[in-house]
């Protein structure tokens, strides 16, 4: 027997004899526990097999009432346990079995459980088991339950009350309705009568409408919270008694219950409607309509009518179009769309002549789906506005009506109009179905003379997919309209064939015009950018043709290979920085500036100090920083001294700024003294806010010097967004002084078929011999908190864990607290000693985890492992006294 | 109450403004790129708490309506936000004060106005069917936060709520106006993934019911209104904390959990994914008895649906996978991540943002990218997983007549009886 059982037992010895002394009461079929069970089955097993957790034992299932009154009167002291937080287990417990019991197929222990649950609802039994129990048979009780509820509903307890009301009202059994409503007859308390009318409106009783057909009624006397929850009741039950008493409180004008009075009409009509009773329904709408034309329940009546079918609406919607403020008639409009035939789009086409813009669009939005040549040559007219949003409605109407002749009135509106209207038509044509349509546009373009309506329909061509299209753009890149061969070059980029590079290369070489050039270079490398062997294009087709072709020709295909890239490329484009003509040089560093490489960057540092070319050497000169811009393996110094060089090399402003734009990502002290010596210059904002990027990353390092540096800029005459950054960086350091700001990592550590919790539980290697492992710096670069370490550094994914340590240097033996925040779980050793271990998956919180430690004098050596599961992988770090304040003289080292 | 100048009460005072003296600011008249306040949609606001705050900040910015009035049941909530409505907008105005931001207790007297054209309401999910049936009933449009409902019968009355009295209600899983998650369940729907076969959806845990100890209720809080329709229970802190690390989101009484929480986004984007809306599972499976030993739904049409296995949602098909979540897709093949879409493939609703498409609604009275009636079929989703954790069993459930069959404890998790006076239904203006 387990300690929690005996305890419970114990508490258990009144209730027990109790429902002893209530199971032998006579009338009650229930047999008193046996003594078999008693002795042989503890609570937790009861509870175990009761809920199902654990196959049922033969004594249990022999007499199953005897196992469940002994699991309630053993839960029963904890479920009423005076401590919330207490009775959370065994309600659960008890929850479980009830749930488990009630399942399908189960009905003789449901049976079996309602009537012990019975039995001890009729007990003196403690309030909070009382509440309980009540809520288990809200869910599982039937008929069996419904006697012992309503005893407990006419109750003086007016929370066992409640719940009683709950549970009948829950209760499938109509004698449940017939309790409630007796109980309502009894009532005087407002309050109460409308929880009970409630009650007897969510279960739908036709038995109670009597009742609740009194209480309707109006009466000065009577409440009119109760009266209007009548009403709502009706509303609910239905049935032509119901109607006809609602429609007999609807002729007061001046009652103040007339909303809820047409709101429950409203409902009682859509249920009919559901059911297909269609007629009765309608009757109900055309009736509120009559009465309430215009307001918010004349509208609801008006869509009911709508939904009824038929054109009984027509005529009532089309006054609604000119009724009342816009956005009841914009209502009414689209009201008017679910309404099918010819009156009602007879209607639609005469509104438009007196709509406003906005109703106009509303109109042939609505008109598109509908058939007839009427409403096709309406969205026509549409077509005329002056008014930008009804031609654009006008075209998505006609978009929707997917027909050759439409098709081709857009795109030569889109061809007509360039802006807004061009922008819909487009986006019309990519989307209209109809595979015939594509042929259409396709012969199109071979036909149509208009430079602007051929550039449409290619365009069309291309955005639709339609692959067979390729072969005509390939040829039309010869054509002699400069706007009709960039389309060309637009669409076959768009449809990425490799077949495509050859014609569009050799028309390249041909083209003069410098907007088709570019759109011609596009092509080529987008078609490229998806070949396996990029490279082939270079070899195979541009260096071929690069001898031949002339000065400015040359200059596009370097740019080509300049995003083409390749060791062939970069040949061609190195030996290209050398020659004669200068337009070809400028290709080449240019392409050379944009090479997203640092293996550039002696090409670039060369002609920015040699080249005479001022452009040139502009171009190198912003290709080198951009370079050093990149990540790539070099440490942070190596960056700074580059940077240097460049700055020394920069001879105006703008380029200076670049340099000290991308020193602003070099962490190193430096590059924070090279940024300060700026300040007080022409360039002094731009020096300000890279000092405080700088001295930002450099906060937990570097302290004091990256303190000053952020004091030096707040004291500066720069912009207010720097000195904000500023002072927040120095926030940033007041909140986080007594945090580590240096970290040394191991490796992460995974294994296959192990998941983050069991790593977190396993010894890995810097546990066993930490001085085989390699520690590495930890960095910080990119985190918005720099005493907040990322661990995803290491290695992306999820299941893994990882160490850090450091070395704290105190100045005496003291005691201090560890402050730890980590995501997921964290395990700590100070001097070898675990102090901590918290295997938990969780978001990061600074400061979650305090751990009472004794610092020895001197260095102490602490290691943490944090285990990843998933999502984020973090974790930091403070060290104050017990009493949560900084220790004076503390010093962290990341060794 | 001075410098109020709102839609409705606008086009009233236009017949008026020849008989007396009119005087609005210079902004209300449409200087500075805002619209004319004819043009301009009034909104309220019900519930300023995570949710609501992040709402009126996207809101109060948004040249195309007007924050008249503000409603919460913790005092501090809602005298901030009348107090951040009213800064911004007399920033706007560039003059040193402005006064036109109302705020209320009680949310029948903010829906009581007429000059309010719409809502926004994010209250715990216990409240939201009231006060959305309320709000249709009073003819305001409605933004509600996401889960649409408490419960299944909840979300049906607020879909018929809605189409009743023709409420423009966009529900707010804005997952569905991401470009990301759109483009995921193009490739889904028009087959690029092959034949869906298993959607794993990345969700936490269900709601459960919670024991607080009772703490002395804070002056400033309205705690028997913001109980409501819940069983009635001592004050604690935590129990109405909108914390997503505990507070009333874990609480069975308040909410289904993060079953309903992030199901709404995740399970929503998986019935988009699926072509479902509208419809749902045929089984719902409890950890307890499901082959995965994870939450599993069956669809008729074979797919499987599978709580957890995924960065958010991963659809997986006879011919490739693609995985989605916030800032994040991934398809297998890369490849697919290229694709687009012909004219003759299915094409889903295009948002301009979930804000932005409910207000062009509200101009144009279409149906918004997540209508009420979405929002419905996916929390019932959510719900129907949270009766098969609570029951711990197979449901089998008939999408068509949304029953389920042949269980009646777990049918009787399809509604929750209301501590009176609160029903679904209630007039406006009729407070007990």
């Amino acid at each position: 027997m387990t300690r929690r059982t005996l305890v419970l037992l114990l508490l258990a010895l009144s209730t027990l004899s109790a429902a002893c002394a209530m199971a032998a009461r006579p009338g009650n079929e229930v047999a008193t526990p046996t003594m078999a069970i008693e002795e042989t089955m503890d609570i937790d097993d009861l509870v175990a097999q009761l809920s199902g957790r654990t196959a049922m034992s033969e004594t249990v299932s022999q007499d199953v009432a005897a196992a469940y009154r002994q699991v309630i009167a053993g839960l029963t002291p904890g479920i009423a346990a005076a401590d919330p937080v207490a009775r959370e287990a065994p309600q659960k417990d008890f929850h479980a079995i009830c749930m488990h019991a009630s399942r399908p197929g189960a009905e003789s222990e449901r049976r079996a459980l309602c009537d012990v649950l019975g039995g001890h609802l009729l007990e003196d039994a403690p309030e909070e088991a009382h509440a309980w129990f009540l809520r288990q048979v809200a869910l599982i009780g039937r008929e069996e339950s419904v006697a012992t509820l309503a005893k407990t509903l006419a109750g003086h307890n007016s929370r066992l009350s409640e719940l009683s009301r709950r549970a009948l009202e829950r209760n499938p059994d109509p004698s449940a309705g017939r309790v409630l409503v007796a109980a309502l007859r009894k009532s005087s308390k407002p309050e109460w009568r409308v929880a009970l009318i409630n009650a007897l409106a969510a279960r739908r009783d036709a038995f109670a409408l009597p009742e609740i057909l009194k209480l309707a009624r109006f009466s000065a006397a009577a409440p009119a919270s109760v009266r209007t929850a009548s009403i709502a009741a009706l509303g609910d039950l239905g049935g032509d008694d119901a109607r006809d008493a609602l429609f007999e409180l609807w002729k007061s004008d001046s009652d103040p219950a007339r909303g809820d009075i047409a709101n429950a009409l409203l409902r009682m009509a859509d249920r009919l409607r559901d059911r297909e009773r269609t007629e009765d329904a309608r009757t109900i709408y055309t009736r509120l309509l009559a009465a309430n034309g215009r307001g918010t329940h004349g509208f609801a009546a008006l869509r009911g009518i709508a939904d009824c079918g038929g054109d009984a609406a027509v005529g009532p919607i089309a006054d609604a179009f000119d009724e009342g403020e816009a956005t009841r008639r914009r209502m009414a409009i689209r009201l008017a769309g679910s309404v099918s035939g010819g009156k009602m789009t007879d209607a639609l086409i005469a509104k438009l002549s007196n709509a406003t813009v906005p109703e106009q669009a509303l109109l042939l939005d609505v008109l598109a789906g509908r058939p007839g040549d009427k409403v096709r040559n309406a969205i026509l007219g549409g077509l005329e506005s002056a008014e930008p949003d009804v031609r654009h409605a006008a075209l998505r109407a006609l978009g929707q009506r997917p027909d050759g002749d439409n098709a081709l009135i857009i795109v030569l509106h889109g061809a007509m109009n360039p802006g807004t209207d061009r922008k819909v038509a487009r986006e019309t044509t990519a989307r209209m179905s109809g595979k015939h349509i594509d042929g259409i546009f396709l012969g199109a373009v071979a036909a149509t003379e208009d430079s602007a309506a051929c550039v449409e329909l290619i365009h069309a061509l291309s955005v639709r997919r339609h692959e067979p299209a390729v072969a005509t753009l390939e040829r039309t890149v010869a054509d002699d309209r400069p706007k009709v061969r960039a389309a060309c070059f637009d669409a076959l980029a768009e449809f990425r064939r490799e077949s495509s590079l050859a014609p569009v290369i050799d028309a390249l070489l041909r083209e003069t015009d410098g907007g088709a050039r570019s759109r011609a270079e596009a092509c080529i490398v987008t078609i490229t950018a998806r070949l396996e062997d990029p490279e082939s294009v270079t070899r195979d087709l541009l260096a071929p043709r690069f001898e031949s072709a002339t000065g400015a020709t040359r200059a596009s295909l370097l740019g080509i290979m300049g995003s083409v890239k390749g060791p062939a490329a970069l040949s061609h484009v190195r030996k290209a920085v050398g020659d004669d003509d200068p337009a070809v040089v400028e290709g080449a560093v240019r392409a050379l500036a944009g090479w997203e490489d640092p293996i550039v960057y002696p090409d670039l540092l060369a002609v920015a100090t040699s080249s005479d070319h001022p452009l040139h050497k502009v171009l190198a000169l912003r290709g080198a920083v951009d370079c050093l811009r990149r990540p790539s393996e070099q440490t942070d110094a190596e960056k700074f001294a580059k940077l240097e060089k460049l700055l020394g090399l920069a001879e105006r402003d703008e380029e200076k700024k670049l340099v000290l734009g991308a020193l602003a990502g070099v962490r190193d002290v430096n590059a924070l003294v090279l940024a300060q010596g700026f300040m007080g210059s022409n360039l002094e904002n731009e020096a300000a806010g890279a000092t405080t990027a700088i001295a930002r990353m450099l906060l937990a390092e570097h302290e004091a010097v990256a303190a000053s540096a952020l004091r030096s800029v707040m004291s500066a005459a720069v912009a207010e967004s720097t000195k904000t950054d500023a002072r927040r960086a120095l926030e940033l350091l007041d909140q986080h002084r007594t945090f580590i700001g240096t970290w040394l990592s191991s490796p992460s550590y995974s294994r296959e078929g192990y998941r983050g919790g069991r790593l977190f539980d396993t010894e890995l290697a810097p546990e066993v011999d930490a001085a085989a492992v390699t520690w590495r710096p930890l960095s910080t670069k990119g985190q918005n908190n720099p005493w907040i370490f990322d661990l995803k550094q290491l290695a992306p994914g999820d299941h893994q864990v990882a160490y850090a340590r450091c070395t704290i240097d105190a100045p005496s033996t003291m005691e201090a607290l560890l402050l730890i925040g980590s995501d997921d779980g964290v395990k700590a050793w100070l001097n070898d000693e675990l102090v901590h271990s918290n295997k938990v998956r969780r978001g990061l919180t600074p400061r979650e985890d305090a751990v009472p430690v004794t610092l020895r004098q001197g260095a102490n050596r602490l290691v943490l492992k944090i285990s990843q599961v998933n999502g984020d992988w973090r974790f930091c770090c403070a060290v104050e006294t017990p009493d949560k304040k900084p220790i004076e003289g503390i010093r962290f080292r990341g060794e | 109450m001075t410098n109020r100048t709102t839609r409705r009460h606008f086009l009233k005072v236009a017949g008026a403004a020849m008989a007396a003296p009119y005087i609005v600011p210079g902004s209300a008249l449409g200087a500075n790129g805002w619209l004319q306040p004819s043009e301009r949609i009034n909104l309220g606001f019900i519930g300023i708490g995570n949710m609501g705050g992040g709402h009126l900040n996207g809101f109060v910015g948004n040249s195309r309506v007007q924050v008249v009035a503000v409603c919460d049941v913790k005092r501090d909530k809602r005298d901030g936000a009348k107090a951040r409505v009213e800064r911004q907008y007399a920033e706007q105005m560039k003059q040193g004060s402005y006064r036109g931001c109302d705020a209320y207790n009680a949310y029948e007297d903010l829906l009581a106005r007429d000059d309010i054209d719409a809502v926004v309401i994010a209250v715990p999910d216990h409240w939201h069917a009231i006060i959305a049936i309320a709000a249709c009933q009073a003819g305001k449009d409605v933004y509600c936060e996401k889960p649409l409902s408490l419960t299944v019968r909840e979300a049906r009355e607020m879909e018929r709520a809605a189409r009743r009295y023709g409420t423009v209600f966009q529900t707010g899983s804005q997952q569905r106006s991401s470009a990301n998650f759109r483009f995921a369940c193009e490739l889904v729907q028009n087959g690029r993934i092959g034949e869906l076969q298993t959607v794993n959806v990345g969700i936490g845990d269900p709601s459960h019911e919670k024991f607080f100890p009772e703490e002395p209720v804070p002056d400033g809080i309205d705690w028997d209104r913001w109980l409501g329709p819940a069983p009635w229970q001592p004050y604690n802190s935590e129990r109405c904390s909108g914390s997503y690390s505990g507070g009333w989101r874990r609480v069975r009484d308040y909410s289904g959990g993060m079953t309903t929480d992030w199901g709404a986004h995740h399970f929503d984007i998986a019935q988009w994914g699926m072509g479902m809306d509208g419809n749902g599972p045929v089984e719902i499976l409890a950890p307890e008895v499901s082959p995965h030993e994870a939450l599993t739904y069956r669809y008729a049409s074979g797919v499987t649906m599978i709580r957890g296995g995924a960065n958010g949602v991963l659809f997986t098909g006879t011919e490739g996978k693609v995985e989605v979540n916030r800032g994040y897709l991934r398809t297998w093949p890369e490849s697919l991540e290229e694709t687009k879409l012909g004219p003759n493939e299915i094409h889903l609703y295009e948002s301009p943002g979930h804000h932005a498409d409910w207000l062009n609604c509200i101009r144009s009275r279409k149906r918004p990218i997540c209508d009420v009636a979405i929002g419905a079929s996916s929390v019932i989703v959510c719900h129907l997983g949270n009766i098969a954790y609570w029951t711990k069993r197979k449901i089998q459930w008939d999408p068509k007549r949304e029953m389920i069959i042949g269980d009646d404890t777990a049918s009787r998790w399809l509604d929750r009886p209301k501590r009176a006076p609160w029903r679904l239904h209630r007039e406006r203006g009729c407070v007990s």
